[in-house]
């Protein structure tokens, strides 16, 4: 699918990423896991076309970037929309196939009952699980999820995870976590 | 709600009557006349054709250069967010706006408009600094990470001025609009006073002070006051509409 040839990043003085480079595959789960610090989320940053690399580049195959969905670190939501108008909001025609996935996906995130909730006025855990509904809904090649059950109880999380690999199973997940329990079952394994 | 309407209630009649002791002991209705005698005035008033037509020309006159100011605003603090070199080309303008005094502006209108469309004018140049200052500092502190998050989503232009740019100016560009009706208001029927146009509540108060009327000056300013507070509590209420 892509692959990052040796790009290096600064901030200021501090070196985050040394000269990287990394193949991704086409499809599958990539567990990316590190120290904090470490560049992680500045390497997604660049993928994602947010950050520029001081040297080096990410090199897509084919002319044209193929579509990026993505789980944030932090929710990134729109306060004054509810849950649905949220995840429809990213969605290319939000036609009634769009909003009947996104229903679907809420729902399996155990959010059936919040489709019309502000997003303000969601628990931190609900306002998480509408953010990961989001980039599920958005059909991408590539989903780039940074600490996407952070802070869901345990329960939650393994139902979370399922969620997440059956909506991008076929497409390319790229996925950083503390827990090396989340990366479970990944086939690529990168340690940073 | 009535343990609201009764403390504003008794706090009103506090002040009247503070105003009824002073009146007493001045002792002379042309410095200080009745709170009475002001409120039987503004009855003798209302039931004059004059008055309505005054206070109908003050509005109109008012209204008019209140929303030409927050329209200018609007547009100006969205280029001027945009485009650093627009900033830079009317940043000077927006200064000298905000440091000339009111009366200096209509003094100088006088020489190049005529009289009547005065108070539109300053009304005008009232809000438009305001507006434009909010709308700039809204448009500045719209949250990067949801336009970076609209960005990887690849979310149309439209998209993102409705539902990222749109409700981050909204509460600045409100609070410019509550606050300028208040200053267009009070801007505007100096220049009355100032210009002196046939019809208008600063017209009236011109009069009354030429002809020592003090309880038509008081009643006057009374009616200035009222109206000032009906304008914006109805403005309180659209917004609160428009915004929710």
């Amino acid at each position: 699918m892509f692959a990052l040839e040796n790009v290096t990043k600064k901030y200021g003085d501090k070196l985050v990423l040394d000269s990287m480079s990394f193949e991704f595959p086409d499809s599958g789960f990539v567990a990316i896991s590190g120290r904090s610090g470490i560049g992680k989320t500045t390497m997604l940053n660049i993928i994602m076309g947010l950050e520029k690399a001081d040297s080096g580049r990410v090199k897509w195959q084919g002319d044209a970037r193929p579509a990026i969905s993505c789980v944030f670190q932090e929710d990134r939501l729109l306060e004054r929309e509810s849950a649905l108008e949220n995840v429809l909001y990213v969605l290319r025609d939000r036609g009634e196939a769009d909003a009947a996935r996104a229903r679907e996906i809420l729902t399996e995130l155990g959010l059936g009952g919040e489709l019309d909730t502000r997003a303000r006025d969601l628990s931190g855990g609900m306002a998480r699980r509408v953010a990961i509904a989001r980039a599920l809904a958005y059909q991408a090649d590539v989903y780039i999820m940074d600490e996407p059950i952070k802070g869901l109880d345990a329960e939650t999380r393994q139902q979370t995870l399922d969620t997440i690999k059956k909506w991008t199973a076929g497409r390319l997940l790229i996925m950083v976590s503390h827990n090396p329990e989340d990366a479970a079952g990944a086939d690529v394994l990168l340690e940073m | 709600m009535i343990k609201k309407i009764l403390k504003a209630v008794i706090i009103t009649v506090i002040w009247l009557a503070i105003w009824e002791i002073i009146h007493l002991i001045v002792g002379k209705d042309i410095l200080i006349p009745s709170p009475i005698s002001v409120f039987m005035k503004i009855i003798e008033l209302a039931g004059a054709g004059k008055f309505w037509a005054g206070i109908g020309a003050s509005m109109l006159r008012i209204l008019i250069g209140y929303f030409a100011g927050l329209l200018a605003g609007l547009l100006l603090g969205i280029v001027t967010a945009i485009s650093k070199v627009l900033d830079a080309f009317f940043s000077p303008i927006a200064k000298i706006i905000r440091a000339t005094p009111v009366a200096s502006f209509i003094i100088l209108l006088f020489v190049f408009i005529v009289n009547n469309h005065i108070p539109a004018v300053t009304a005008f140049l009232m809000v438009l600094p305001v507006t434009w200052a909010n709308v700039y500092e809204g448009i500045k502190s719209t949250d990067r990470k949801l336009l970076d998050m609209a960005k990887v989503f690849e979310v149309p232009r439209g998209r993102i001025i409705k539902g990222i740019y749109v409700p981050t100016i909204m509460p600045f560009f409100m609070s410019s609009a509550k606050m300028g009706m208040g200053l267009a208001w009070k801007a505007g029927i100096a220049a009355e006073v100032l210009t002196n146009p046939k019809f208008g509540i600063g017209s009236s108060l011109y009069n009354a002070k030429i002809y020592l009327e003090t309880t038509d000056l008081f009643a006057w300013t009374a009616v200035i006051i009222i109206i000032s507070v009906i304008l914006e509590k109805i403005l309180v209420r659209l917004i609160g509409k428009i915004y929710n």
